[in-house]
């Protein structure tokens, strides 16, 4: 199994996690606490970036249902960006575009908060 | 199967078709002729077909039909409607698609009256294996009716729709069905991992965090909680989504006594519906209820399927069966700590008490101690001070256990200390056990005492002084099977601060008497009807075997006990000292 890390930086207004490896019941724990940190920290606009990310189970999944409400009613957003074909399967097997905006290129995610914070 | 489909489906047609195929007329102009149909309605039909039966997207299909019909008729308005039947066999008409009408119903049942109300000629679609649909279309620029030849190409073209409709929804059933399964195998593996994921080392909260984790995600939930059963009432002991756990203590109650999934509604639980409560599931036990998951509704607003309760229900199960893993391995802990906890006060104990007992001439002695599992306090002692003094004692310290062990321990240090100094000229053994006493009251909490009963035999006079203190009187027995209890001195130890001095009793062993000290667990032992074993059997046993040696005779009392109690039950210790003069 490969080891899950979720690397935290900021690119401008926004913070990008990079995920890698198996984000499954184990360690979801782990990006919880990444998320509630930055939460905390009144980090708003978070992208998640799934290209090195081999796996996701649903309690992976959980996570990102857990903080949507509270990033959105603090103006933020939770987006995602770079997903393996087969990661953004079960996304979708599980209806996750519905509520979440998914962008092939992290740079487009990034200048879709850029211009939400314009406007 | 596509093309052999496309291959004989226009054949068809142009075989229907073939024997108006003589009268073609102008490309420009609709079919004059009633009975005719012109090449462009062959080649148009060809091209349908071609385009149809290259797609499986019903809407591309339908829009597709419908643009072809109003492209050649010049028409305004037009739509598919196709039919089913309910679940009453009731036949169900809805507007699959439509352009140019306007507030169309989105199901109606009476097919002829929603054909008059939006003027509209319907033309059947059936496909070879069923009866799909109309195709409704509205009336011509001209205001004619549609002529036979329109008629028939309209029909042609239905014809080829029905086909392309079927595969069309053959197609997405098979999609649809082909997503449940891999939903479902996703349900699976997030089962599987979860039961590889609970642990033991799992506190309670992580346990629940990761079942409202992985629902959530695989359910794509908004909110959930869980609630567990805690002495009177059901508390939100994980939360998710919500702000707070919602709370309605009645409507908890009154879900958590339901063995099945509930779906809620306003009407039902208005106090939890209002909190966005949708759903409940039992967590349970081995058929026993511990406690309750609430979820609200789905983001998608999708309603939840059979499917999906279920598997919440086995997500909910198996988080359960953790908690109670947890629960007894918790148990077991506790247990070996207890255990491990009373190996050491049996250590303490079994080190205060004599290992062997002294040899003294002309007189034979003999003790016994057996412990019940649970450690109690007894103490007895026997040691001579010097060459013709002995000291014998017992002691019963209340409680059980470490604390019971450690009274003990506090006792045979004390009476230890004082008799170091023994002088038989200056001792006083009213003192001495004043001095205990202020000893054990000064060191000992309020609810904890000690009976004690000690004596100094001068082993060459036979003179014994004693004093009781509140211990069960021991018994001389003489030779001639007279019996006197000794309960002479005072109170307990460790109750009150020494006012008055403890008495002292002084008897006279003499060649023939057995005396005989004992603690409760010898007359307070319980026979299957809860009757006690009492004094009067101890000192019937004693007058028999005055004769016997002090084993013997120690032998015949705890054998009588423990005949007498049921066996395997021994509720307090047994311990006891005879000394017998030759």
């Amino acid at each position: 199994m490969a080891t899950f890390t979720s690397t935290v930086r900021t690119v401008g207004a926004v913070t990008v996690i990079d995920l890698s490896g198996d984000l499954d019941a184990h360690t979801s724990v782990q990006l919880e606490r990444t998320i509630q940190d930055l939460i905390q920290k009144k980090h708003f606009n978070l992208i998640i970036n799934f290209s090195n990310l081999n796996y996701i189970s649903s309690a992976g999944l959980g996570v990102f249902m857990a903080f949507i409400d509270d990033v959105r009613a603090n103006g933020g957003d939770i987006k995602f960006s770079n997903m393996p074909e087969k990661i953004y399967q079960i996304f979708d097997l599980l209806g996750f575009p519905m509520l979440y905006e998914i962008y092939k290129d992290e740079r487009e995610a990034i200048e879709k908060f850029k211009t939400s914070a314009t406007t | 199967m596509r093309l052999a489909t496309s291959a004989y489906l226009p054949a068809n047609q142009i075989f229907l078709t073939m024997p108006e195929a003589h009268s073609l007329s102008s490309a420009e102009t609709l079919p004059t002729s009633s009975t005719t149909v012109s090449q462009l309605d062959l080649n148009s039909l060809l091209e349908t077909s071609k385009i149809l039966n290259a797609s499986d997207e019903l809407e591309f299909i339908l829009s597709h039909i419908i643009r072809t019909v109003m492209g050649k008729f010049l028409l305004t308005r037009a739509c598919v409607i196709t039919e089913s039947y309910q679940d009453n066999l009731e036949k169900v008409y809805r507007v699959a698609l439509a352009r140019g009408l306007r507030d169309l119903p989105k199901d109606f049942f009476d097919l002829d009256e929603f054909a008059k109300q939006f003027h509209l000629t319907l033309f059947p679609i059936i496909s070879p294996k069923r009866e799909i649909g109309y195709l409704g279309l509205g009336e011509k620029p001209s205001k004619a009716p549609f002529s036979d030849a329109e008629h028939k190409f309209i029909e042609s073209l239905a014809s080829l729709a029905a086909t392309a409709i079927e595969n069309a929804y053959t197609f997405a059933e098979l999609r649809q069905q082909s997503r449940m399964l891999d939903q479902s195998v996703q349900k699976l593996r997030t089962l599987l991992e979860l039961a590889k994921e609970y642990n033991v080392a799992m506190s309670r909260t992580e346990i629940l965090r990761l079942m409202l984790r992985s629902i959530s995600g695989q359910m794509f939930i908004k909110s959930c909680a869980a609630y567990l059963w805690q002495g009177e009432s059901l508390v939100a002991e994980a939360c998710q989504g919500f702000e707070t756990a919602p709370a309605s203590p009645q409507e908890l109650q009154q879900l958590f006594a339901s063995l099945q999934p509930v779906k809620l509604t306003a009407q039902t639980y208005p106090e939890l519906y209002a909190a966005d409560v949708r759903l409940a599931i039992p967590m349970r036990v081995n058929e026993q209820p511990i406690g309750l998951l609430l979820t609200s509704a789905r983001y998608s607003e999708t309603p939840f399927s059979e499917s999906d309760i279920d598997f919440m229900a086995l997500a909910a199960a198996q988080a359960a069966n953790a908690l109670e893993q947890r629960r007894l391995f918790e148990e077991t802990l506790k247990k070996q700590a207890i255990e491990k906890e009373l190996q050491v006060a049996r250590e303490i104990q079994s080190a205060l008490l004599p290992r062997y007992l002294p040899v003294i001439g002309g007189y034979d002695i003999a003790a016994i101690n057996l412990p019940t599992f649970q450690v109690g306090g007894d103490y007895y002692d026997a040691m001579m001070l010097d060459d013709e003094h002995l000291f014998i004692a017992i002691a019963d310290v209340t409680g059980k256990g470490m604390p019971a062990a450690l009274l003990m321990a506090n006792l045979q240090a004390s009476i230890k200390a004082y008799l170091l100094s023994y002088q038989p000229a200056t001792f006083d053994l009213s003192r001495f056990v004043g001095k205990i006493n202020t000893i054990m009251y000064e060191n000992t909490p309020e609810d904890k005492f000690v009976t004690f009963f000690c004596g100094i035999l001068n082993c060459r006079t036979g003179v014994l002084e004693s004093v009781n203190a509140g211990h069960n009187p021991p018994y001389l027995v003489r030779a001639d099977g007279s019996l006197i209890a000794l309960r002479k001195g005072g109170v307990i130890l460790g109750v009150i601060p020494t006012l008055s001095p403890y008495q002292i009793e002084r008897v006279i062993l003499q060649s023939g008497d057995t005396l005989f000290l004992y603690t409760d667990g010898i007359t307070e032992a319980m026979n299957a009807q809860r009757e006690p074993f009492e004094e009067t059997r101890l000192e019937a046993l004693l007058i028999a075997h005055r004769s016997d040696s002090a084993q013997e005779t120690l032998h015949a009392v705890v054998e009588a006990v423990q005949h007498f109690q049921p066996e395997g039950e021994q509720y307090d210790d047994i311990t006891a000292v005879c000394l017998k003069a030759k």
